[in-house]
């Protein structure tokens, strides 16, 4: 079996994370949203060889994650989880592109060695970004924001539901499993003869749950329409935080900021 | 409170597999009534239960409540005037957090903000939950779970309050506060419960249901006196009501 | 299969992005105008259901490794195509927010390759056809084989495209194509199977549950399940080992045709139709020939392309992926054709009495 315990506790932890109170956690839901997709944007869209201009990127999770108070023991095991996948497709790049891009000395660097790396900081700066947003933000409010940005209700109320009903399912999944584990006395993992039985009991017990749940909104008077969430609108800090950060993408993006520093310093120390 | 009563007349209902669930039952319920329904397993407590907001709708036979008839077209008044508490509060905490499930029945009656803040804040402070408005439903214990849910029917703003195995799951604490709280109320009661000792605690009247019949309708302590009655009906005496184990031999009633 | 932000360039992101939120957005005004107003509940409690069921494993038969339900054809059989393209999404949505499992501009990507292809192509279009009650016969086992073989390839090859579309991998079409497509083949027999088993079991207790109703008691041991899955072996056997085998010698028709005139293929003639069209197939044909065409000239950086395959390997790799992705695509073909006829012959059996 997955972690499922593991996969509770990730949940109540950014939970926690998204809750607390700082300049970040106060920032309207829909710029953390915007802002956070242009970084992501601005990042992918150089070519793949990029290296230097992509590492000043690295200061937006970091002013982030440091006024947002999330911790970056956090965010570094995030990333240790996700980048093995990307090297098992980036590591393709140095078996097809060998093509000589770089020589150090007599250290010669191909070009799929430099697009493998490209990938692995790409990876970095996105990962970060998207578990930033969701612990300074809350997926209640990232559904809310949704919605008042246009996407539609019977999406974003459904998003709410699956959120709420996924401590329920998954903690019956561990009573589940544990009781699987107790009665197998193998100790190996269950056929697919087993399974069927097992989930599809499940199923049918979460269905009636559903049509549970319905009869209680029904007996507190719904009538298939839920209210719209209404808009709020923006103030200056908010404004400012995106017109700001999309400034500096801006910049960064067409401004290798790493080559003018290090030619500022070597001018300096010349 | 106003004085809306509940009339159920002849009422039958069987399940679309063809089980018979309910036959012939019939009772009258006065306003401020605290009313228990007992029986077995499988006696159609819950089935008799969720015809009293129209979420069942009679095969045959009719229930009112004051002058209006359970019909498919007086669902919302009904509903409005009967609040439901259900088994398993999780079915009924499906909101992001507690301010808002108990802020939906409100926002459904159509009703102001102001109102709707109002309401949803007095029916927090009865249950005593109102320090958990903001949190999500699963950070919550069983208890808290319990009240919060009575706190989403309160807000309503009904006259009569049926709940389905109020105590079912709870520790000493949170059923001596879940008590206390039910006898604070003066609406009208309905509580379909296998906990004896709280309906000896909060009714004054029982029905039992036996094999979707009623079997007796009557003051508490006349029914649970009825021994034979009990048995027939798969039911036992309340403990608190047992004589003591030294002058009675072992005590059980067989 | 969840594609990452580092893998992808804007182009693609914002284009997959547009059309997955399209889908959402025609998917949401079909449930906001239905009656049945559980499915709300109903499917954000599916998709939590989906989410807890994708974390337990089983083990595959006959090979050691695991698996897990991925649900797209189950939540389609239980809800309908649009219900089930919101459900999967929603959850996919989750799956990158809290767990980065798939970037948050490739959402759009995994939206369209894991959620579009059950939803709209393997349940409509594949496996209610084949689920027929009226009919008489009820292939539940291969229909939700097939339907999720063929989702599952289609998306998979969907993730080639846009992968090698983005520029950003440089693993060439050819090799990706070849990795991919046989492990979906296997995911998508075990996913069909799975699902088929568990749409079963739910059938018996809760008839009303399932839309397209079939008869149980045709489920179990039925002959064209082994008839389906036979024909499926023999297509991964013909496609895939023995095309690496097969000689590079002119087959059958060319091969009377080089006796006949001396040369190899008759060359049409230069001008008119006939030349515009060959220049047409030429353009279409992925598989002109049999092997791959060179790819080479797509991108610049493959200037100094040095493989370490050589022609020959090159050649048995083109090979035997054209014969799998050929025998893919002949056997999507054959249920297609096979499907269209059906309904003819149910067309006709309904005009007589």
């Amino acid at each position: 079996m997955q972690n499922i315990e593991g996969t509770l506790l990730n949940f109540r932890r950014i939970d926690l994370l998204a809750s607390e109170n700082s300049f970040i956690h106060r920032i309207d839901a829909r710029v953390k949203i915007l802002v956070t997709l242009f970084f992501i944007f601005s990042v992918i869209s150089f070519n793949n060889h990029e290296i230097s201009a992509l590492l000043p990127f690295f200061i937006f999770p970091a002013a982030v994650s440091t006024l947002g108070k999330i911790p970056f023991s956090y965010i570094l095991k995030k990333l240790i989880l996700i980048l093995p996948f990307a090297v098992m497709i980036g590591i393709f790049n140095p078996l097809f592109d060998r093509h000589v891009l770089v020589s150090i000395g007599s250290i010669e660097i191909t070009g799929g060695w430099i697009s493998l790396l490209s990938i692995i900081i790409r990876t970095m700066l996105t990962v970060s970004a998207g578990v930033i947003l969701v612990c300074v933000t809350g997926f209640n409010t990232i559904c809310q924001a949704l919605n008042q940005m246009g996407i539609p209700q019977p999406f974003t109320t459904q998003l709410f539901f699956l959120y709420r009903y996924i401590f329920v399912l998954a903690e019956e999944v561990c009573s589940i499993s544990n009781a699987y584990r107790l009665r197998s006395v193998t100790g190996r993992r269950m056929g697919i003869s087993t399974f069927t039985p097992l989930l599809g009991n499940l199923l049918l017990r979460t269905w009636e749950r559903a049509e549970r749940i319905h009869l209680s909104m029904l007996s507190r008077g719904y009538n298939g329409v839920f209210n719209k969430i209404p808009v709020t609108p923006l103030n200056r800090t908010d404004l400012k935080f995106l017109f700001g950060w999309s400034f500096i993408f801006i910049v960064l993006r067409f401004n290798n900021l790493s080559v003018f520093l290090g030619r500022l310093i070597t001018g300096i120390v010349e | 409170m106003t004085n809306s009563s509940i009339s159920i007349n002849q009422l039958c209902f069987s399940y679309p597999d063809g089980t018979t669930a309910l036959h012939e039952v019939s009772a009258n319920i006065c306003a401020g009534e605290a009313v228990a329904i007992i029986g077995a397993n499988g006696a159609g407590k819950s089935t008799l239960l969720l015809h009293l907001n129209g979420c069942l709708l009679p095969a045959n036979g009719d229930i009112k409540i004051g002058a209006i008839e359970i019909t498919k077209k007086s669902l919302s008044d009904i509903r409005s005037m009967v609040g439901m508490v259900f088994q398993n509060p999780d079915d009924q905490l499906f909101m992001p957090t507690v301010y808002e499930d108990v802020a939906f029945g409100p926002l459904n009656q159509g009703l102001t903000p102001e109102e709707i803040k109002k309401r949803t804040e007095k029916a927090l402070l009865d249950v005593d939950a109102l320090q958990l408005q903001d949190k999500p439903p699963y950070q919550l214990s069983g208890g808290e779970k319990r009240r919060v849910a009575i706190a989403t029917v309160l807000s309503m703003s009904p006259e009569i309050l049926v709940l389905d195995e109020p105590t079912t799951g709870l520790d000493a604490l949170g059923r001596r506060q879940l008590i206390s709280l039910l006898k604070g109320l003066n609406h009208t009661l309905i509580l379909a419960t296998h906990d004896l000792e709280l309906v000896l605690e909060l009714c004054n009247r029982v029905i039992v249901l036996h094999q979707g019949r009623i079997a007796a309708d009557g003051p508490a302590a006349e029914i649970f006196q009825n021994l034979d009655l009990l048995k027939q009906t798969h039911l036992e005496q309340p403990l608190s009501l047992r004589g003591c184990p030294k002058c009675v031999g072992n005590g059980v009633q067989s | 299969m969840h594609m990452s932000d580092a893998l992808i360039s804007p182009a693609v992101g914002s284009t997959l992005w547009v059309i997955s939120a399209g889908t959402i957005a025609y998917c949401s005004s079909k449930i906001g105008k239905e009656s049945d107003e559980r499915k709300t509940p109903m499917m954000g409690v599916l998709g939590a259901f989906i989410f807890a069921a994708q974390m337990i494993n089983f083990s595959i038969p006959l090979t050691g490794s695991s698996g897990h339900l991925g649900g797209g054809l189950l939540l389609a059989i239980l809800l309908g195509p649009h219900a089930a393209f919101l459900t999967i999404s929603s959850v996919l949505v989750i799956q990158a927010l809290f767990f980065a499992d798939g970037g948050l501009i490739a959402l759009g990507c995994n939206i369209f390759n894991l959620g579009f292809f059950p939803a709209f192509i393997g349940y409509p279009l594949i496996y209610k056809p084949l689920v027929n009650k009226k009919s008489g016969v009820s292939p539940i086992v291969p229909a939700a084989v097939i339907a999720a073989i063929i989702s599952l390839q289609m998306g998979a090859f969907a993730v080639v495209l846009e992968t090698v579309a983005s520029g950003i991998s440089e693993l060439p079409f050819t090799t990706f194509i070849s990795l991919m497509q046989p492990i979906h083949l296997a995911i998508g027999l075990v996913e069909g199977v799975v699902t088929a088993a568990v749409i079963s079991f739910v059938y018996k207790a809760r008839p009303d549950l399932i839309r397209t109703p079939f008869s149980p008691a045709t489920t179990s041991g039925y002959p064209v399940r082994n008839i389906a899955l036979f024909f499926l072996v023999v297509t991964i056997l013909t496609g895939g080992v023995l095309s690496w085998f097969a000689s590079k010698a002119p087959d059958g028709l060319e091969w009377s045709i080089s006796k006949v005139t001396g040369k190899e293929e008759l060359k049409g003639p230069e001008h008119g139709i006939y030349a515009a069209v060959s220049k047409l197939q030429d353009k279409i044909a992925i598989l002109p020939d049999y092997s791959f065409r060179n790819t080479d000239e797509t991108v610049i950086n493959h200037a100094n392309f040095t493989s370490k395959l050589s022609t020959e390997e090159k050649s048995r790799l083109g090979k035997s992926t054209s014969g799998l992705v050929g025998g893919a695509m002949t056997l999507a073909l054959s249920m297609l054709v096979g499907f269209f006829l059906r309904k003819k012959t149910l067309q006709t059996s309904k005009i007589k009495p």
